[in-house]
């Protein structure tokens, strides 16, 4: 199987996934209220003014035609309006993508070169007590819940030692490095719990690349040891954590949104929040899509980078 | 460890029951320590309201904000309410959600690995394709959802995270039973006659059930977290039940005005339950891996 045939492959999977989980969210965003109308005015409001709020969203209409709408509107780049803000969706769910955007690349500039040399060293010291300290430190902090940690690093770093600021947002006309200094602290958080799992994927791939043959070879060829972490052990061990860290980029949106309740800080997490809070289901409905079409982007980029990694992927040979 | 390993490692523990168990998780310290905070947190949970020093509900608008002291061991909230009582009782809704939604994606889970897994083919690809379109959305985006559409309740949170869990541990059955079925003591069961549910349930359901059992715990820990980070967005336990998510999103406000102590001790002790929980999972877990 050449290379473009396996990514044609994954993209058409993708598309399919994508086009399921369109209608998993309709269901549950348009058919599961049941009277949205009602849900919005509630339960006291007045029958007539309900009938008029559903006429004018549109969900007089039958299901199907809904869905078709619904759907054409997400290819064409329509989001719809907003009940609550009552704007258009597209601009709101752009500004509020570019400022978790921000805060995302922050977090994992900080975790992939910790995590990812915490998992060699690990690999290194296998079995020894530093190696057990690192991955239990590691598997740890993955469970600590994300406003749990970003609590204790804003009472310590932020209001007793003073450190990092512990608002999110720089004030306004702030160059880049302030704004990145402001986000520090709401990066921690993202920090520990993604550190688990790419330290951990590290170490194992690592473990098994120091095992082979070819790194005894080197090794005994005589190559320094830093050599032969570089030119042979990272070379084989990194094509695995790249499809770790690619899946992390999805499941980082449940910490954004947790931390940006946390920081009042207004991306997506937080805007997906205040649309569940007011029951706005269309900005509800595309800031999920949004969210699942990031995830098998970014899992179809892993699938990519992985293969062009890893030679022995691409011509579809069992490692 | 390479599949084959794995595999026969199941099979052993089939023979072996609960002290068994109990026996190989003793020779982890660290499952052990883990155990040991649990047990303390579940004893709490259970006979806590018998021995806090204050009614966890007892409102005193007088004394709010008092810092710790001899009289109240970590202050008092907003409302006057004694902190360290609130925390000792504060775990009892989180224990009894929490296990209801594993157990829930759990047995669903196996459930649909199971049948993933034996019939493999088309009913495979389709149920595979769901599972991913699932797995694309974090926990906390899937609870947002089914909150904004049915309200906040236990019940719901207990269907979210038992949703969100199905695909995760169907996928690892799964991977299991497609091993199981090619070999021999399944073909020995189709040649006697056997229908699939009985070759599910009778025949691989046991092979695999040590999987099942660690998956369990795993997604418990998980579920903790869920739960609680549900809690503090607002949608989860309500007030005034006291509740350490609760408590951190009602006080979290006010940290800035240096009343740290509704917020920072029930922090720590949502750490300590679920990094308990993990040392116990990671010790169960590896006790079957190697």
């Amino acid at each position: 199987m050449t290379l473009g045939k396996f990514l044609l492959g994954r993209l058409g999977l993708a598309l399919l996934t994508l086009w399921l989980l369109s209608v998993l969210v309709f269901l549950a965003s348009q058919i599961l209220p049941g009277d949205v109308g009602s849900k919005i005015l509630g339960p006291t409001a007045d029958k007539g003014a309900i009938a008029a709020l559903n006429a004018e969203l549109g969900l007089d209409r039958p299901p199907l035609e809904r869905y078709i709408d619904f759907a054409t509107g997400l290819l064409r780049g329509d989001f719809g309006e907003s009940y609550s803000q009552r704007r258009a969706v597209g601009p709101l769910l752009l500004e509020s993508s570019l400022r978790s955007l921000k805060l995302a690349i922050v977090a994992f500039v900080i975790v992939v070169p910790l995590a990812v040399s915490a998992g060699v060293f690990a690999a290194m010291k296998q079995g020894r007590p530093i190696d057990r300290i690192i991955t239990t430190i590691g598997l740890s902090a993955m469970v600590v819940p994300e406003f749990v940690s970003g609590i204790i690093v804003i009472l310590i770093l932020g209001l007793w030692l003073n450190v990092f600021p512990i608002s999110a947002t720089a004030p306004a006309e702030s160059g880049l490095v302030t704004q990145i200094y402001h986000l520090i602290l709401p990066a921690i958080p993202l920090v520990f719990v993604m550190f688990g799992y790419i330290q951990r994927v590290t170490r194992a791939s690592t473990i098994e690349v120091l095992r082979s043959d070819y790194v005894r070879t080197a090794t005994l060829k005589g190559l320094n040891r830093f050599t032969v972490i570089r030119r042979h052990v990272l070379r084989n061990a990194l094509p695995s954590s790249v499809t770790v860290v690619a899946t992390q980029v999805g499941y980082m949106f449940g910490g954004l949104v947790v931390i940006e309740i946390l920081f009042n800080y207004k991306g997506i997490g937080l805007l997906l929040f205040r649309a569940t809070r007011d029951k706005d289901f269309p900005l509800l409905a595309s800031c999920v899509m949004v969210v699942g079409a990031v995830y098998l982007l970014f899992t179809l980029m892993g699938d990519l980078t992985h293969s062009l990694l890893n030679p022995r992927f691409r011509v579809g040979g069992k490692r | 460890m390479n599949a084959t390993d794995d595999m026969t490692e199941t099979k052993a523990d089939v023979g072996g029951g609960a002290s068994d168990l109990l026996r190989q998780i003793g020779q982890s310290k660290l499952a052990v320590f883990g155990a040991f905070i649990l047990l303390f947190w579940v004893i709490c949970a259970a006979f806590g309201y018998l021995v806090v020093p204050y009614d966890p509900l007892a409102l005193d608008p007088l004394r709010s904000f008092a810092p710790p002291s001899a009289e109240h061991f970590f202050g008092t909230d907003a409302l006057g309410r004694d902190v360290f009582s609130r925390i000792i009782v504060g775990s009892r809704e989180i224990f009894l959600v929490a296990p209801i939604a594993t157990l829930l994606g759990v047995v669903m889970g196996t459930m649909v690995g199971l049948i993933m897994g034996y019939f493999r083919g088309p009913i495979d690809a389709v149920l595979g394709r769901l599972m991913d379109a699932v797995i694309s959305l974090p926990t906390v985006v899937v609870a947002l959802v089914a909150l904004a559409a049915l309200g906040p309740s236990k019940i719901t949170i207990v269907l979210v995270v038992g949703f969100v869990f199905l695909p995760y541990v169907a996928r690892t059955i799964r991977t299991a039973v497609l091993h199981e079925r090619e070999l021999e003591y399944i073909e020995a069961a189709k040649i006697r006659g056997e229908n699939a549910l009985y070759i599910m349930t009778v025949e691989i359901l046991p092979n695999v059930f040590s999987l099942v059992v660690v998956e369990a715990t795993v997604r418990l820990g998980y579920a903790i977290f869920a739960v609680t980070t549900l809690s503090f967005i607002g949608f989860g336990i309500q007030p005034p039940s006291p509740d350490w998510g609760l408590a951190i999103f009602e006080g979290y406000g006010f940290l800035a005005a240096g009343f740290w102590w509704p917020t920072l001790f029930p922090a720590l002790a949502i750490a300590s339950l679920v990094v308990s929980v993990n040392l116990l999972a990671d010790g169960i877990a590896e006790t079957r891996g190697e």
